[in-house]
């Protein structure tokens, strides 16, 4: 008995490990300017990572992960600290909520709240980095880069989730 | 799940919330981005930042070998024709050195980046959301980089320091809004403000704005700094022009600038460390010589008696600005 709640634990311990080993290789993907750039748009790769990552994991683990993807987001931004972490702290929490009560756990369902937290984020950002200031063309920035960088993080996501998923079996399985 | 909501673990996802919501106030407080313990994170990931740049320079690299070796083959074609045509050209180059040589004298023009300290930094990281290019670079306090300190490439000024880390820091460019730089056609000897613009950004732009309304800049004319402002020391080439607009008032013209260096994909730069004497010296130092020949203002040839005259003064004269030549110190020798 003893045994097993060991055992449970390493798993646990291997699970976590794993999903940060592959925060630090989002990290590294994220912030690099050549790879995965299509046309000069690059994939948002520490939010699809915490976003698939809570589509997987309960709410409190969730949420915790996606405090360390978003504040290296806003490391790698240059934004005020903790805005990110923030976002991805409520994002997380509320799409492993949601799977977890309401929608099934499918890659379309994780994709589509994805795409719709992704939106408001940006789109908040957007709002009080460009609206407010009445920076102009700031349409053909949020139609141009932020809503395909959006789309593309969404479409990269396709590689993380099953990947997840097999880093979220470890322990679960009897 | 239901429960969760009056669990203990409730209570610490509200609890860090606050703390992360006070973070972004004593961040804001302090007038900067980042706190100390995101500094902390972000130092301790730099190596990993480092191995990507190495795999991403590995696979372009693999890139140019393979999938574009026509353009390379081409490239390296136009270039062996572009190198003889230069090789024809440096037969005029001694008489041009000597020329220039007298020049520099008359003027007391240093040559760029003697008296500077650099550090030769690489560009480990973007956001890929990051409108203006700024970037990190893999140098931090631990290699005496300090804010606002100037970054610059072999082709032109890139950017400047506005955040450092123990092994990083944060560059912001000249195609930033909030960079702005005091700037001289280096022909005309007309002196604007740099600085970037939202709507030139996308395309490696900027703007040059308070020049004359009777200014004679044209398209192709190198653009240097003045150091006046006591950041960005003089000489350093921000660009070309590649047009020359009027001002919506009327009263004045702005030139769009092509920033020198291609800042987009920029990847590895040099920081000033230290600018020694140099800093910010209100005689303009320019890397291009052979506009000062070309220049129509010049007082008198060099190495006459009234030339030496002026000479003693030109550190005073604050460069010559808009065609006007100095006709007290031709007055004087005389």
């Amino acid at each position: 008995m003893q045994q097993d709640i060991h055992k449970k634990r390493f798993l646990l311990f291997a699970r976590w490990f794993f999903y940060t080993l592959l925060l630090i290789f989002a990290w590294v993907l994220h912030t690099n300017q050549s790879l995965c750039s299509m046309g000069g748009i690059r994939p948002l790769w520490l939010a699809a990572l915490c976003l698939t990552v809570a589509a997987y994991e309960n709410s409190f683990p969730s949420a915790i992960f996606g405090i360390f993807a978003g504040l290296l987001w806003d490391a790698s931004a240059g934004t005020l600290s903790g805005f990110h972490a923030g976002c991805m702290l409520i994002g997380c929490f509320l799409i492993s909520g949601i799977i977890q009560l309401w929608l099934r756990r499918t890659f379309f369902n994780a994709a589509a709240l994805s795409l719709v937290w992704l939106i408001l984020v940006t789109g908040v950002e957007f709002l009080f980095s460009y609206v407010l200031f009445n920076i102009p063309q700031r349409g053909v920035y949020f139609w141009g880069t932020v809503i395909p960088t959006v789309v593309y993080t969404v479409a990269v996501s396709t590689l993380l989730y099953p990947i997840c998923g097999l880093i979220s079996r470890l322990g679960r399985e009897e | 799940m239901k429960n969760f909501f009056s669990s203990g673990k409730c209570k610490v996802l509200i609890y860090l919330l606050v703390l992360l919501a006070g973070f972004m106030a004593y961040a804001f407080a302090n007038g900067r981005w980042s706190a100390a313990p995101q500094q902390l994170l972000t130092s301790a990931l730099v190596p990993f930042q480092k191995l990507g740049r190495m795999v991403s320079t590995g696979l372009d690299d693999l890139k140019d070998r393979t999938v574009a070796i026509d353009d390379v083959l081409a490239e390296n074609e136009a270039l062996k024709q572009e190198l003889f045509k230069l090789r024809n050209e440096m037969i005029d180059y001694d008489d041009m050195k000597a020329e220039n040589q007298l020049y520099r004298d008359y003027y007391k023009i240093q040559e760029t980046y003697n008296e500077y300290e650099v550090v030769s930094a690489f560009v480990i990281g973007r956001d890929p959301l990051e409108r203006y290019y700024s970037f990190t670079i893999d140098r931090g306090q631990t290699d005496g980089i300090s804010v606002d300190d100037v970054v610059v490439s072999p082709e032109g000024i890139v950017g400047v320091v506005s955040q450092v880390g123990f092994n990083y820091a944060e560059v912001l460019t000249i195609l930033d809004p909030s960079v702005s730089m005091g700037c001289m056609i280096s022909r005309t000897r007309d002196i604007g403000l740099s600085e970037g613009e939202n709507t030139l950004c996308a395309g490696g732009q900027l703007k040059m704005s308070y020049l004359p309304k009777e200014t004679l800049t044209a398209a192709g004319d190198l653009v240097v700094t003045t150091g006046l402002g006591g950041v960005f020391p003089s000489g350093l080439i921000v660009g070309t022009v590649a047009d020359v607009l009027p001002e919506t008032s009327g009263k004045s013209m702005y030139a769009v600038l092509d920033s020198a260096a291609d800042i987009s994909s920029i990847t590895s730069v040099f920081v000033i460390t230290d600018q020694g004497e140099a800093a910010a010296v209100d005689a303009p130092s320019a890397d291009n010589t052979a506009d000062i020949s070309d220049s129509t203002q010049l007082p008198g040839a060099p190495g006459t008696e009234q030339n030496e005259t002026q000479s003693q003064d030109a550190g005073t004269t604050d460069g010559l600005q808009n065609g006007e030549t100095a006709p007290e110190e031709e007055n004087k020798a005389e």
